[in-house]
């Protein structure tokens, strides 16, 4: 009898640290996903001086953009890998998306410029960084659905309100964004 | 319309010398056109290719119906029966055959012809080759076909050019075929009713697609859905799906981690819900090899038909769709898009 007792005891504690190992698991996933998304967020600070740069002429008569452009730099650079926050993401991609669309109409507005095969280039690499971010958003999204029902559900939710106690992480939803990230194929 | 034909020895004729031209024809390789062209041409003639097998039928059903009577009445008809009973088997051998061989040369020219129309679309050109030698060569260069422990042999070999959104790609479409031989034991009784055991030989057959790309950037990653012998690095995506469906081997973590940026992950997580058995190998001499268990992969929309030679004209001439290879080719492509700057640098 003891010895069943003993051996059902250590069944629960070998399902206990299974489940415990599983929510840390869960976490550490939802905290790589949003690392993935600071470092393609803090790319783009590296690309923000070569399009000032190459624009630079045009830029004085464009008060508004270099205001974004400040803007998104101090906003990107006060996000950390660190915490999750994803009100701060929001607020990035909606600046991003104003600096986007500012230096498109810069490029429409002055024909010589549109043609200079810089910012061509430049644009294409913060397109992808954008389409980066996108598919990052995803897998932290998904990332995030996996961990909340992680903790959630019965007997996680238990072993995680006696251990960890993490509470679930709010999933990243920004309509300006439209993070519903779906790769088409091309047509050929 | 065309119209209803009768049945006639002479209307067959016609359609032999229709299938000889269209045999010619598949076997010199023509184009579409100059196809549709001569598809044009026996549709005047010979509006509907099918052979009037009503003939053979009532010989087939007259020979069997013979051979019954002469059965049953064998002894009233005496060696006459037996005559009987010797030629109708050998009539209805005959008519049976000729009416399956018939049946057989019009599908078989009709999978020719498909194939045909269907290498023609992609513009593909053939390629002449040793087919073992061709797999040994191809083995020394990438692990998919490190494969068959008995033989191994390249059974056609296609090359292509596929214009992408940044660039030209070349490439060239595999069919790999390999065997593995193994030994089992199986069991059985003997008459006395003891169990024993004896070894057979087993050869099992398998048979894979690749298309192998050039691309602007040399580097060794190999992404694994299906066995895979490469062990260097291996690296873990922060999606779980993505680790689930494949296995990530490379030289560097920094590397696999360049190639493998989040929109990737996703165009190769979408790209097993379409295809089985997919394996990806990036290789230093700037090539992809994508490689996955369908042989399907030039299937197009339109289906042609030689039967009816006015329509099979009309759809020659049709840009038809072909979904597998076009994305494969879309996906070589946008890696390359996402990754050649990240390599390009260094």
């Amino acid at each position: 009898m003891i010895i069943f007792l003993l051996l059902l005891l250590v069944i629960l504690v070998i399902i206990i640290i299974a489940i415990y190992n599983g929510i840390i698991n869960l976490k550490n996933n939802v905290a790589r996903s949003w690392s993935d998304i600071i470092a393609y967020e803090r790319q783009k600070i590296k690309l923000l001086p070569d399009l000032e740069r190459v624009s630079s002429k045009y830029l004085d008569h464009e008060k508004s953009l270099l205001i974004s452009v400040t803007s998104l730099r101090s906003a990107i650079a006060a996000v950390s890998p660190g915490s999750i926050d994803t009100k701060a993401l929001s607020d990035i991609e909606q600046k991003t998306q104003s600096v986007l669309s500012g230096f498109k109409a810069v490029a429409e507005a002055y024909p010589n410029l549109q043609s200079a095969d810089v910012l061509r280039d430049l644009m294409a690499e913060m397109i992808k960084l954008e389409e980066n971010i996108t598919a990052a958003v995803t897998i932290f999204n998904r990332n995030v659905a996996d961990f909340n029902t992680g903790i959630e559900v019965f007997p996680s939710s238990i072993i995680n309100s006696l251990t960890t106690r993490l509470s679930p992480v709010p999933i990243f939803n920004d309509s300006s964004a439209e993070y519903n990230f779906e790769y088409k194929f091309n047509a050929q | 319309m065309p119209s209803k034909q009768t049945i006639t020895t002479a209307n067959d004729e016609a359609i032999s010398v229709g299938l000889i031209k269209l045999e010619a024809a598949v076997n010199n390789k023509l184009s579409n056109q100059d196809l549709a062209k001569l598809f044009s041409s026996i549709a005047i003639n010979t509006p509907i290719i099918e052979f009037t097998n009503l003939r053979y039928i009532y010989l087939f059903t007259g020979s069997i119906s013979v051979l019954i009577f002469s059965l049953f009445n064998f002894t009233y008809l005496g060696y006459i029966a037996v005559l009987f009973i010797f030629l109708s088997p050998l009539s209805a051998i005959f008519s049976i055959s000729l009416i399956v061989i018939r049946h057989f040369r019009i599908t078989s020219l009709n999978q020719k012809l498909q194939q045909l129309y269907q290498i023609n679309l992609m513009g593909l050109q053939a390629e002449i080759f040793d087919s073992s030698a061709k797999a040994e060569e191809l083995a020394s260069l990438y692990y998919e076909f490190q494969r068959g422990n008995y033989s191994r042999e390249v059974t056609s070999l296609h090359c292509g050019v596929s214009k992408g959104k940044t660039s030209e790609l070349d490439y060239q479409l595999i069919q790999f075929h390999w065997v593995d031989k193994r030994i089992v034991t199986k069991h059985y009784q003997d008459e006395k009713g003891n169990w024993k055991q004896r070894k057979e030989t087993v050869y099992d057959n398998f048979y894979r697609t690749s298309i192998l790309v050039q691309i602007e950037f040399g580097i060794e990653v190999y992404i694994y859905n299906y066995e895979g012998t490469y062990r260097g690095v291996q690296w873990k995506s922060t999606s779980t799906r993505f680790n689930n469906i494949y296995k990530v081997y490379g030289e560097t973590e920094i590397t696999i981690a360049k190639l493998l940026k989040p929109a990737v992950v996703l165009l190769l997580e979408k790209l097993a819900e379409d295809f089985k058995g997919l394996n990806l190998e990036f290789s230093l001499d700037n090539t992809l090899l994508i490689s996955m268990r369908q042989t399907d992969l030039l299937d197009s929309s339109v289906k042609l038909s030689i039967k009816q030679p006015a329509v099979t004209a009309e759809l020659l001439l049709e840009k038809a769709l072909q979904p597998q290879i076009t994305k494969l080719l879309s996906v070589a492509d946008e890696i390359g898009r996402f990754s050649i700057s990240e390599f390009k640098r260094n």
